[in-house]
């Protein structure tokens, strides 16, 4: 999965402090307290977190314009798209866990945006091993328009690559450990 | 609705465009008891002339997938997409990029699709006054006076809602002009090709903003969409200037009178976006800051109002203090903060003929 520094910067700066309890201060509050554990576990890479923590005005700025100039959510540059450019219709995925187990049969829900009602789920073994199918069994859009995926596959305990495909090529991947 | 000389609707959306609209069969989708007590107000005759380049994004779609709701009117699927930048030139491809319309129709639609589900509408009436009350908000129009528990100011860029109600919006507009040309679409390569293009050359010249061609077609007429949009431009350059320097350069001449203009404010998360007993949505929110985007953001943010209100009216608390976050940290939220923030710095590349921002592949 992946996290852009702008989103981490947009998310960091977003209300005033002086409304308790608003979007982003839970953020700003971590971030004082921590700055490395705050950045981690918002999914910032090691990378990402050495350039901000040198508050190097340049380089953060450098930074920036890379993963916006590879015009993609992708911070590695591994699938450069549109997204920023024109939101015709990407896929992001912003969570994905292990809701329910019954043995090696899964259920996972995957959060995010620019799902298909068809959109083919995959399960990529990161130890290596043939790619499971997932099926999905159903597609929501939340209130806030964020939607969610519920997925079964017969999984058995590993770390997974998780990818989901959209027509016309569109993808994005995240991390399931399945324990 | 309270029966009587001057009814108090639960909710008065004012502006029946794709947020008006959108709010109005999300509000049903949430409670069938609203359709009744939702009140759909447009000055307009629908359907109406609306000036846009009529771009559905497949976001778009999928949003009014989830609201139950299929657009069936005429469109043109776009297969590629033609960048013209200072670097060069960089085409895409791909299925249904996205849909070209025409709003008129567009709009008609959807408007239509909030009245199956029970929405009372009032078209051709024009909202000319509005004041919050102690337990409502009373709407004077040029054939009456409402009162509403909730108003949904869906009215646009220039937003009576905004401007009574909330506040001005601050932050820089989209400017944009825009003329149809008639075509021949046997021979338009934009019409054969299903090809969209978006000429970003003039930001060498210092134009934060861009170009366009976009095929559609009108009553069976094939007509291209041809305008420019910006939010800044050098002195000596004017839009209009640049867009009849490149029309020129196709060989395009058209009427004066035939140019049209608009301007939209640009999404800003540091606008209010909310008053007590009020909400706003599409154009009156911003449109997208990075190309000025504003269907998606209008079907969103239409929805996240109606959610608003539905939870506003459960919890008794109309305040809707919350409803800004609420936009900010929504799925459409997220790109347009992350657009917000990343406009300046992709403009400042482009004008450097970096190109290295349109690759051939990956269109998403």
């Amino acid at each position: 999965m992946s996290t852009l520094l702008i989103h981490f910067i947009s998310d960091f700066l977003r209300d005033q402090a002086s409304a308790p309890n608003q979007f982003g201060e839970t953020l700003r509050c971590a971030v004082m307290e921590n700055e490395i554990t705050a950045t981690q576990n918002y999914g910032l890479s090691q990378v990402q977190i050495n350039i901000l923590i040198k508050r190097d005005r340049a380089k953060i700025l450098e930074r920036l314009s890379e993963e916006i100039g590879a015009f993609g959510d992708e911070v590695d540059g591994t699938a450069p798209n549109l997204a920023l450019l024109y939101p015709a219709g990407g896929v992001h995925i912003r969570k994905c866990k292990l809701l329910f187990s019954n043995g090696n049969n899964r259920t996972v829900e995957i959060r995010g945006v620019g799902f298909e009602a068809a959109s083919p789920v995959e399960f990529a073994p990161q130890g290596g091993g043939p790619v499971i199918q997932g099926a999905i069994t159903r597609r929501s859009c939340d209130a806030d328009l964020w939607q969610r995926l519920y997925v079964t596959a017969t999984l058995p305990a590993a770390s997974y690559g998780v990818t989901v495909k959209k027509a016309g090529g569109a993808q994005d991947n995240a991390v399931l450990d399945v324990p | 609705m309270t029966v009587g000389a001057n009814p108090c609707w639960d909710v008065v959306i004012v502006g029946s465009g794709p947020a008006g609209s959108a709010a109005a069969i999300q509000l049903c989708e949430r409670d069938r008891s609203l359709a009744a007590r939702t009140l759909l107000l447009d000055r307009a005759q629908f359907p109406r002339h609306k000036l846009c380049g009529g771009g559905v994004v497949q976001r778009a779609d999928e949003l009014l997938g989830f609201l139950g709701v299929r657009v069936n009117v005429p469109s043109l699927p776009i297969h590629a997409v033609k960048f013209e930048h200072p670097g060069g030139t960089t085409i895409r491809r791909g299925l249904d990029l996205f849909r070209i319309v025409r709003r008129e129709e567009f709009d008609d639609a959807l408007v239509q699709a909030a009245r199956a589900r029970g929405v009372q509408t009032r078209e051709g009436e024009a909202v000319t006054a509005l004041r919050r009350e102690a337990d409502c908000v009373s709407i004077r129009t040029t054939a009456g006076q409402y009162r509403a528990r909730v108003v949904v100011g869906a009215d646009g860029a220039k937003s009576l809602v905004r401007r009574a109600l909330v506040g001005a919006a601050a932050g820089q507009r989209f400017i944009a002009l825009e003329v149809l040309t008639p075509e021949d679409p046997s021979t338009s390569v934009e019409f054969t090709e299903h090809t969209a293009v978006f000429d970003f050359r003039a930001v060498a010249d210092g134009l934060r903003g861009y170009a366009w061609d976009f095929p559609s077609f009108k009553a069976g007429a094939a007509l291209m969409n041809r305008g420019i949009g910006g939010v800044t431009w050098p002195r000596d350059r004017s839009l209009k200037h640049t867009l009849t320097g490149r029309l020129s350069e196709r060989g395009v001449s058209f009427p004066n009178d035939d140019l049209e203009g608009a301007a939209v404010p640009l999404y800003n998360p540091n606008t209010s976006q909310s008053a007590e007993r009020v909400v706003l949505a599409g154009d009156a929110v911003g449109v997208d800051p990075m190309m000025g985007e504003g269907i998606s953001v209008a079907i969103g943010t239409g929805m996240i109002a109606a959610h608003a209100v539905v939870d506003g009216f459960k919890s008794g608390d109309l305040s809707f203090a919350d409803y800004g976050r609420r936009i900010a940290s929504s799925s459409i939220g997220w790109s347009l903060r992350r657009n917000w923030m990343a406009a300046g710095l992709f403009y400042r590349r482009l004008r450097d003929g970096d190109g290295s921002s349109f690759p051939e592949s990956g269109f998403q």
